[in-house]
C-alpha cells in the first residue's frame, strides 16, 4: 500500500472523533479494497496479537492494585507491617508492566487506525465521548498509580496511611471503569445495541455501551483478573523463591507465594459461574452465536480450555499438598491426600471428556454412532457441572486440610464440629448430583439449565458454611508444630508457574472464541467484514497464534520479572566514582 | 451406633433438608418446580 493511501486513512479515521455527520449513513458497505495493507504483515494477526498482548497485560495492571488495596488493608487493621511490605512487593511488580500496558495498547490503536480504519472510524463515531472520557482517566489512573507506589514509604503513619489507601480506592475505581468503557467498545461488537439493522445511530450512547453482554464480560473479566493477576504475581513469588540464596529471602517469597496462590484459588472458584452467565446471556442475546459458541467448531476449543482448567485446579491442589509440609503437623493429613487426588482427578476426566468423537467410518460403525455408549453421557452439560462443583468442592477440602495442618482444635464440640462438616460436604455432593441427573437427563431444556443454579447455589453455600464452621472450630487453636515459611519443595514453585502459563493460554484461547463469535461481521449483523481475512480459521491456525501471543508474554513477564529485580541490587564501584574532595 | 456416625448422620439429615429447601426455593423462583411435570 502506498505510504499517501495510509496517511489518508488515518487522517480519515481521526476525522471520525470530530464529525458525526459520518454515522448518519450507518455501517460502511465495503469491499477488500477497502483494507489497507502492510507489505508482510498479515492483518488479522497483528491486530490479534497486539490486542490479546495488550488485554493480558492489563488485566495484570487492573488486577494487582485490587488485592494490594485489600493487603494494605489487612496490614493496617492487623497492624502487620509485614502485608504493607508485601502488598508493596506486589504493586512494584506490576509498575513495569503498566508501561508495557501503555505501549502496547498505543500499537494496538496504531494498527486498527492502519489496517482497519473504517471499522475504527464507525466505533469512533458512536464512542466518541467515551473514548474521550478514556483518555482523561487514563491520565487519572497513571497518576494515581505513580503517586500509589512512589508515595508508599512517604505516606507512612497514622493520617498519612488512610490518604495511601484512600488513593488505592480511587486508583481501582478509575482503573475498572477504563476496562468497562473497553468492555463497551467490545462488548457493542458482539452484540450491538442503539444502532438499527443498517448501523445507523440513534445517538444514544449509554444504550450503546449498555448492551447485552457488557455487564456479563465486565463481571467475568473483573473476577478472571484477579485470579489471572494472581497467578503471575505467584510465578514472580516462584521465579524469586527459586533465584533466592538466603532462608529469610526463601521465607518471604514462599508466603509471597503462598499469598498470591490464595487470591487466584479465591477467583478461581467463583468464575465459571460468572462464565455461566456470560454464556446464558450469549444464549439469550442469540441462539445462533450460542450454539456457533458451545455447539459448532469451538466447542472444540473449549475441550481444550477444560484441559487447561483441569491443570489450574490440579496444579493449585498440589502447591497447597506441598505446602503442607510446611508444618510437621501435616502428617496426619497425607493419608488423605491421595482420595482428594482421585476425586479431583476423576471430576477433571469427566469436565473434559467430548460429546463427540473425531472418528473414522470404520470407528463410527463399530462404535453404532457418533456417541459413546456410557462415556456419551459424559459428553453433556449436567455431567460437567457436576464435574466442576465437585472439583471446587474438593480443592475448598484442600485449603481446608492445609489450614489445619499445623493447628489441633481446643474447642469441647470438635467432634461433633467434624461429623457436621463432612455431613455438610457429603450432602452437598449429594445433592448436586441428584439436580445434574435428574434435570439434566430426565427432563427438558428448560428444567436442564435452570437446575444449574442451585447446584451453584449448594457449592458456594457449602464453601461459606464449611469456612465458618472450621473458623469458629479453629478459634484459639493450639500450634501442634510451627509453620515454616520456605520449608516447601521447588517443585511446588512450578505448579505455580504452571498455574500462570496456564491462566495465560487460557485466557487467549477463551478470547479468540468470544471475538470469533462475530463470525464474518464486525458488528454482528450490522458491519460486514469484507477483508481478506473474513472466514474462520482452522483451530489449530488460531491455536498457533494464541500459542506464539502466550509465548511473547511470558517472555515479557521474565523481562519484567528481571527489571523489578535490578532495580533493587546495588553494584559497589568503589573507584570509579571522584571522592567529593577531589572533584574540586 | 457410635456417637460420631449418629452425629453424621443427623447433620446429613439436616443439610440435606437446607439443600433441599434451596433447591425448590430457586426452582420456584424461576417458575419451575423441584420435580418435572411434561
Amino acid at each position: 500500500v502506498k505510504p499517501d493511501r495510509v496517511l489518508l486513512v488515518v487522517l480519515a479515521a481521526v476525522a471520525a472523533l470530530a464529525v458525526p455527520e459520518a454515522l448518519a449513513a450507518g455501517a460502511p458497505v465495503l469491499t477488500e479494497a477497502d483494507y489497507p495493507r502492510l507489505a508482510g504483515v498479515n492483518s488479522r494477526i497483528a491486530v490479534w496479537l497486539a490486542a490479546q498482548l495488550h488485554l493480558w497485560f492489563a488485566a495484570f495492571v487492573l488486577a494487582v492494585p485490587i488485592f494490594v488495596f485489600i493487603i494494605e488493608a489487612i496490614g493496617m487493621a492487623r497492624r502487620d507491617e509485614r502485608y504493607d511490605r508485601l502488598a508493596y512487593e506486589f504493586i512494584k511488580v506490576s509498575i513495569t508492566a503498566y508501561s508495557l500496558t501503555a505501549i502496547l495498547g498505543g500499537l494496538l490503536l496504531f494498527l486498527l487506525v492502519l489496517l482497519y480504519p473504517h471499522l475504527f472510524q464507525y466505533l469512533a463515531g458512536i464512542f466518541r465521548p467515551s473514548m474521550a472520557w478514556y483518555a482523561v482517566l487514563f491520565f487519572a489512573e497513571s497518576a494515581l498509580l505513580y503517586v500509589y507506589y512512589y508515595g508508599w514509604h512517604w505516606l507512612q503513619g497514622e493520617f498519612r496511611k488512610w490518604v495511601h489507601l484512600t488513593l488505592g480506592l480511587l486508583l481501582n475505581a478509575v482503573g475498572t471503569t477504563l476496562m468497562f468503557l473497553a468492555n463497551a467498545w467490545v462488548t457493542f461488537m458482539m452484540s450491538p445495541a442503539a444502532v438499527d439493522p443498517a448501523g445507523v445511530f440513534s445517538g444514544d450512547t449509554w444504550a450503546a455501551i449498555h448492551n447485552a453482554l457488557w455487564n456479563p464480560v465486565n463481571l467475568h473479566r473483573v473476577v478472571a483478573n484477579v485470579a489471572f493477576g494472581g497467578s503471575i504475581v505467584g510465578a514472580y513469588a516462584a521465579y524469586r523463591f527459586l533465584s533466592a540464596t538466603s532462608a529469610e529471602e526463601k521465607a518471604h517469597y514462599d508466603w509471597m507465594g503462598y499469598t498470591a496462590n490464595f487470591i487466584a484459588i479465591a477467583a478461581l472458584l467463583p468464575l465459571p459461574f460468572a462464565g455461566y452467565w456470560l454464556t446464558a446471556e450469549i444464549y439469550a442475546y442469540s441462539q445462533q452465536m450460542g450454539i456457533t459458541l458451545m455447539g459448532g467448531i469451538f466447542a472444540w476449543l473449549f475441550i481444550i480450555q477444560a484441559v487447561l482448567i483441569g491443570a489450574l485446579f490440579l496444579s493449585a491442589n498440589y502447591y497447597l499438598w506441598c505446602g503442607m509440609g510446611r508444618s510437621d503437623g501435616a502428617a496426619r493429613y497425607y493419608r488423605f491426600v491421595k482420595y482428594l487426588a482421585i476425586v479431583i482427578v476423576g471430576a477433571f476426566l469427566v469436565w473434559f471428556t467430548p460429546h463427540t468423537l473425531v472418528l473414522t467410518n470404520e470407528e463410527l460403525k463399530a462404535l453404532g454412532g457418533p456417541y459413546h455408549k456410557y462415556l456419551g453421557a459424559l459428553g453433556l452439560m449436567p455431567a460437567k457441572n457436576i464435574a466442576v462443583n465437585i472439583m471446587i468442592l474438593f480443592t475448598t477440602l484442600s485449603f481446608l486440610m492445609y489450614r489445619r495442618a499445623n493447628r489441633v482444635p481446643v474447642v469441647g464440640w470438635v467432634g461433633a464440629g467434624n461429623a457436621a462438616l463432612a455431613a455438610l460436604f457429603a450432602a452437598g455432593v449429594v445433592n448436586i448430583a441428584a439436580l445434574g441427573i435428574y434435570h439434566g437427563y430426565f427432563t427438558n431444556t428448560v428444567y436442564k439449565v435452570a437446575s444449574s443454579i442451585p447446584q451453584v447455589l449448594t457449592t458456594l453455600s457449602i464453601i461459606v458454611a464449611a469456612v465458618v464452621i472450621d473458623s469458629l472450630m479453629y478459634r484459639g487453636a493450639r500450634e501442634v508444630a510451627p509453620l515454616r515459611w520456605g520449608r516447601v519443595p521447588d517443585r511446588a514453585q512450578y505448579a505455580l508457574i504452571l498455574l500462570a502459563v496456564a491462566f495465560t493460554w487460557l485466557m487467549g484461547l477463551m478470547g479468540y472464541i468470544r471475538s470469533s463469535l462475530r463470525q464474518h461481521w464486525h458488528v454482528t449483523n450490522v458491519f460486514r467484514d469484507a477483508s481478506a481475512d473474513a472466514f474462520t480459521p482452522t483451530l489449530g491456525h488460531a491455536a498457533n497464534v494464541v500459542s506464539a501471543g502466550a509465548l511473547i508474554f511470558m517472555a515479557l513477564v521474565v523481562f519484567v520479572f528481571w527489571v523489578s529485580r535490578v532495580s533493587s541490587r546495588h553494584t559497589d564501584a568503589a573507584g570509579y566514582w571522584k571522592k567529593a574532595g577531589a572533584a574540586a | 451406633v457410635k456417637a460420631p456416625a449418629l452425629a453424621f448422620a443427623v447433620a446429613f439429615v439436616l443439610w440435606a433438608l437446607v439443600f433441599l429447601g434451596l433447591d425448590y426455593g430457586v426452582m420456584k423462583m424461576m417458575g419451575l418446580s423441584l420435580l418435572y411435570h411434561p
